[in-house]
């Protein structure tokens, strides 16, 4: 029971950094790579608000936010848009663009808290819970509360809500959008903003269940994207599905086989998902389009 | 014809990049009528109304909805102007419902008010009524076309561009959706509607200018002249010069 | 228009003697470099040549076949440890059995993830690539006896060649030898009908599958090859320092990797090396600072993508038209070419039997007969939803039916992949046309001959006899079919520029080009002028005359009853009439459905 909850809590980190990919990528098409960067500071931002600054949870909860919302938000206006809003475009130059933000920002994080990996005592989240047959920290549970709600709730949102079907018409045609009276780049700019305030709650959830550092980033980028691939690009419920089961085969993984193999299970689960249902279990359905 | 231009384009050059596609037209449009571009492949009639529209980088001229200008301004700010702008191809987003394409196009409404204009696409178009829950995607192109049209009058415009709503449909829904445009018109929009469906086009106009690579000139008489050497006037002559483009 | 031409042509352009002069001379250079440079040049020169081995085979995959990777430092760091394993063990040093050890051991790793990676989404390589790298130093701690663990294979020997230990100097030239064998060997596949493929796949997968050419097997070509020089440069790294840590084959490497290739430019073919020479002599320079170096690729990266997105050399080439290389040769002037005949060798006919589709709760054919005979024009006509475009696309193979047959002459079309079907000689063209960025007219028409040619990949790259004259025919096929749409005059002029309605010619063009049994053509005087369109009806009767079975689905009643003999018309999924043109002109049910019952000559569409 504790290890089930243990690899759902993991997966449901996952799955949180997976949906914040997720959003950008359903209106701009876009992979930000900066993302995992960001989670990365906002974890580190936490670290030090509750060891150093003897911040409370929820005060830190909230600077994680803004700090997500900011540092995305400035590296959408650094590394996205100069590329993007120019024509012709060139390809899909902002790949490079955002893998060069994110080095960036992974960079600036060594320089300010050094590359070793920091822990930090929090209230709350490290209390143990008695399962029966081990303990799991609150974060756990914290963990994946806020991976369901955050995926029901943009599920909901997408679907039901007027503004999130105009960020559906935008992905969907953006030019389109555009001369039917949509602000495009107001469109982008918001889903960047909502990624980015997701990228630094889930910093701030990562920090109690593993540790902060500088180079958690590229770690959480590549479990994300093996989470959107198996659930499927651009699915909020495939996000969380992803997620989760990567969670459970690195976790029981680790237990049954060793630890040592947890991230080549995770890779043979990649290629057989992607062998079996190269879309992904929630991806679009076949086009009819020619 | 003493009412107002709604819509005035002068001394418009634009084009991609570097390549100038229109040059130097003049086009006005006034409430209550159908202008109708006419003109042949690769004339630059979808560059002229991607210019107005803001899609297409504008080099010189002026473009003024009603008497402000709109030049510089962002695309989707002129259609929350009164611009409205029916592409090419359908361009209607197929993920969403009939209804949801509708909701998405019109600005934040009271609901009193969407439903009057949501009911008012629907008496224009009853076959939307129908299909309001069908993904759009799952329409015919006639109803695709349909649904384009209805998401530009969403925005409550003063004035509607088609480009060349006829493309890819069956001769008699050309002329259906031909009709429902001279209804629109009468209701007192400025409709600037860019053709190559001829004699439908010309049905319904009320004033026909003729775009030849990238100039363009007023047709005067177009109704009592002779429909052939107009076309000829249209056709040949661009073809003629067409390898320059 | 044809002075500006001829005045252009005057003008002096390098010409192949020249380029392959200039990289001769660039060669000897190189090669003589312990002789004429500084130890410490010199192995800048060498990790150059190493990273930028590498550079190039992303630029393969990423610039050329348009598809991110990012695994090849994975094959670089795979190749260096097998090199590693194989000297220490004392299997082998000879150069050449490493060679072929470290190339078989990055194809592997290349087959491993291009498998999945390729297949649907373009994003799912990138994951697998990427993921790659993330799984060396778990795959490095494995088997910690053989690979040294985390800690590193030290001790390493020298590569050998004829048994004799390779002198650093020695080492430097074999890096050079092999640097200018890949580059002989890219620069041939590229400027050749792969590369003029390789342009259609990064445009449109759906277009490269009308031509015959299966874009996942093509990836996957790319893939492999792009594997190729990775592994050269591990094979070469492994014995330089006689040690290999798996540190060196990082996230850190593949940003490196990744800059050379933006900052010299993505489908140039010398930008990678141009790249890969500024950045390892700034990391040399900056070598104690890694966090700032860091820092300094991101800001680096952010700035090339924004101020310089095609790199040096592409930004050069740009400013200077005349070093762009051609795809094709010349077609030679007009009068010199035999006319080439336009028909296909066997002719063969089209039945439809009971062919029926469903999408969701739309039955969009029920049950469908239709038979189009060769040396004929049949044309389909039909109300808007009616049909015609998906009975196209399931004889195409684009939507496979519920049920019913599709056979051309004796072979059984249904079921098959597209590719398969076009390559068995059905051509067809699209409602939108749409043209790849970079050729010119006559270059993408030429594509249409890349399914049948016969002197494969090593024929291409050894530029043997049979393969000149291949490309000198596929060069006079298009500019014959050219000619004959009225393109010739635009035929050295870039595709993109053409406009709309041109680019549907272009299409049509493309796809006679096949010389289809079967020509499918999906509305394509939509968008034509009426002589533009009176061309187009005269190409039909040629192709007909030529034993071409022609189907056309087309509004412009004009075309259909001018050119066609046998009219069907479909109506809600269903075929309601068939015969010649003036008796379905004139049958009631016709006019009902399709034409209107009040509508006279006049309302026709003209265009």
């Amino acid at each position: 029971m504790s290890l089930l909850v243990t690899a759902l809590a993991i997966g449901s980190v996952y799955a949180l950094v997976a949906l914040a990919y997720n959003v950008i990528y359903l209106t701009t098409n876009m992979f930000n790579f900066a993302q995992g960067g960001v989670i990365a500071v906002a974890s580190l931002i936490a670290y030090s608000a509750l060891s150093e600054w003897g911040l409370g949870l929820l005060p830190t909860l909230l600077l994680c936010a803004v700090a997500g919302l900011v540092i995305t938000g400035v590296q959408y206006y650094v590394s996205v848009l100069p590329v993007t809003s120019r024509a012709p475009r060139e390809g899909e130059i902002w790949l490079v663009s955002t893998v060069g933000a994110f080095v960036m920002i992974e960079a600036g994080a060594q320089l300010i808290w050094g590359s070793e990996p920091v822990g930090a005592r929090i209230p709350t989240l490290d209390d143990l819970v008695w399962l029966g047959d081990g303990s799991v920290k609150v974060a756990a549970f914290v963990a994946i509360g806020s991976a369901i709600a955050a995926t029901v709730g943009l599920d909901l949102w997408y679907g039901l809500t007027r503004l999130g079907k105009i960020f559906r018409a935008t992905a969907a045609d953006a030019d389109a959008a555009e001369v039917r009276g949509i602000d495009t780049r107001r469109v982008a700019v918001a889903s960047f903003a909502i990624a980015g305030v997701l990228a630094g709650i889930a910093g701030l959830i990562v920090l109690p269940l593993t540790f902060a550092r500088a180079d958690l980033g590229s770690l959480l980028v590549i479990k994300a994207f093996v989470a959107m691939a198996i659930g499927g690009f651009g699915s909020i419920r495939g996000a969380l599905l992803g997620g989760w089961s990567i969670g459970l085969v690195e976790t029981y993984g680790a237990q049954w086989i060793g630890a040592e193999y947890e991230p080549i299970l995770v890779f043979v689960m990649l290629i057989a998902v992607l062998l079996v249902l190269p879309r992904g279990v929630f991806g679009p359905p076949e086009g009819r389009q020619v | 014809m003493t009412a107002e231009p709604l819509l005035r384009v002068r001394g418009l050059t634009a084009g991609y990049g570097e390549i100038q596609a229109v040059h130097d037209v003049d086009i006005e449009v006034r409430a209550g009528e159908i202008v109708t571009v006419l003109g042949g492949n690769g004339a630059g009639k979808t560059t002229l109304l991607g210019s107005v529209a803001g899609l297409v980088d504008v080099f010189a001229g002026e473009i003024l909805l009603g008497d402000r200008p709109i030049g510089g301004l962002r695309p989707h700010v002129r259609a929350r102007r009164g611009l409205a702008l029916v592409q090419e191809n359908k361009r209607v987003f197929r993920a969403l419902s009939v209804r949801d394409n509708l909701v998405v196009a019109t600005p934040r409404l009271a609901k009193a008010e969407f439903a009057a204009r949501e009911q008012d696409v629907y008496e224009l178009f009853g076959v939307l009524a129908e299909k309001r829950h069908d993904p759009a995607g799952s329409l015919s192109g006639g109803q695709q076309q349909m649904l384009a049209i209805g998401q530009a009058l969403m925005a409550g415009p003063s004035v509607l561009m088609l480009d060349e709503p006829s493309a890819g449909l069956a001769p008699r829904l050309v002329a259906e959706v031909m009709d429902r445009v001279a209804t629109i018109a009468s209701r007192g929009l400025a409709v600037l509607l860019v053709e190559q469906a001829v004699h439908q086009a010309l049905r319904v106009a009320s004033r026909v200018y003729v775009l030849r690579l990238g100039r363009c000139a007023e047709q005067e008489g177009f109704r009592s002249a002779d429909k052939q050497r107009l076309l000829d006037h249209i056709y040949l002559g661009a073809a003629a010069d067409g390898g320059r483009t | 228009m044809s002075a500006l031409r001829i005045a252009a042509r005057s003008t002096w352009r390098p010409g192949p003697a020249v380029r392959s002069g200039l990289l001769a001379a660039c060669f000897v250079l190189a090669f003589f470099g312990p002789e004429l440079f500084s130890e410490a040049t010199v192995r800048t020169l060498m990790m150059t040549m190493v990273m930028g081995l590498v550079a190039l085979g992303l630029n393969l995959m990423m610039g050329y076949a348009g598809q991110l990777a990012l695994g090849h430092v994975f094959f670089y760091g795979a190749a260096a440890y097998v090199t590693g394993i194989l000297a220490v063990e004392g299997t082998s040093t000879n150069l050449f059995a490493l060679l072929a050890a470290g190339i078989a051991v990055a194809v592997l790793a290349a087959l491993i993830t291009g498998i999945p990676g390729l297949r649907l989404s373009r994003w799912a390589l990138v994951i697998t690539s990427f993921f790659l790298v993330e799984l060396m130093p778990s795959l490095v701690d494995l088997w910690p006896e053989k690979t040294g663990g985390l800690a590193g294979l030290v001790g390493i020997p020298r590569i050998s060649l004829g048994g004799t230990p390779l002198e650093t100097a020695d080492l430097y030239r074999a890096a050079v030898v092999l640097l200018f064998l890949w580059l002989l060997f890219q620069r041939a596949f590229v400027y050749s009908a792969y590369g003029r493929i390789l342009a259609v796949l990064r445009h449109d997968e759906v277009q490269l599958q009308s031509v015959g050419v299966s874009p996942y097997r093509l990836k996957l070509v790319c893939y492999l090859l792009s594997a190729v020089p990775a592994a050269l440069a591990g094979v070469l790294i492994a014995t330089l320092d006689g040690l290999v840590t798996y540190e060196a084959f990082g996230f850190d490497t593949v940003i490196l990797v990744l800059a050379a290739v933006i900052l010299g430019g993505q489908r140039t073919l010398y930008g990678p090396l141009l790249g890969a020479l500024i950045l390892v002599y700034a990391q040399q320079e900056t070598l104690s600072l890694q966090s700032y170096t860091l820092l300094g690729y991101g800001a680096f990266l952010v700035l090339a993508a924004i101020l310089l997105p095609r790199g040096l050399v592409g930004t050069a080439i740009e400013r200077l038209p005349r070093w762009r290389t051609p795809y094709l040769v010349d077609a030679g002037e007009r009068g010199e070419r035999a006319a080439a005949a336009l028909g296909p060798e066997q002719p063969a006919a089209l039945r439809v039997r009971g062919a029926s589709k469903r999408f969701g709760g739309n039955q969009a054919l029920g049950g469908v007969e239709l038979t189009a005979a060769p040396g004929a024009v049949t044309a389909l006509i039909g109300p808007n939803g009616s049909g015609k475009t998906t009975l196209l696309n399931s004889v195409s193979g684009f939507v496979r039916l519920d049920e019913g047959s599709v056979t051309l002459g004796d072979s059984e079309l249904a079921g098959r992949a597209s590719a398969t079907i076009a390559r068995s000689g059905v051509g067809r063209t699209f409602q939108t046309p749409s043209v790849p960025a970079g050729l010119t007219v006559r270059e993408a028409v030429s594509v249409a001959a890349f399914a049948g040619r016969r002197s494969g990949l090593l024929g291409t790259v050894l530029r043997l006899p049979r393969w000149r004259a291949e490309e000198r025919a596929i060069a006079a096929r298009a500019a014959d079919v050219l000619d004959e749409l009225g393109l010739g005059e635009v035929a050295e002029e870039q595709a993109l520029d053409l406009p709309l309605g041109r680019k549907r010619l272009l299409e049509i063009a493309r796809a006679v080009a096949m010389r289809p049994a079967l020509l499918l053509l999906d509305e394509p005087a939509s968008g034509l002028s009426p002589d533009e369109t009176e061309r187009l009806g005269h190409l039909l009767r040629r192709l007909a005359g030529e034993g071409t079975t022609v189907l056309l689905v087309e509004h412009n009643m004009d075309l259909v009853l001018g050119n066609a003999d046998t009219v069907f018309v479909l109506a809600s999924g269903r075929m309601i009439a068939s015969g010649p043109p003036e008796q379905v002109a004139n049958d009631p049910e016709v006019l009902s459905v399709y034409l209107g019952a009040e509508t006279t000559d006049e309302d026709q569409v003209i265009a």
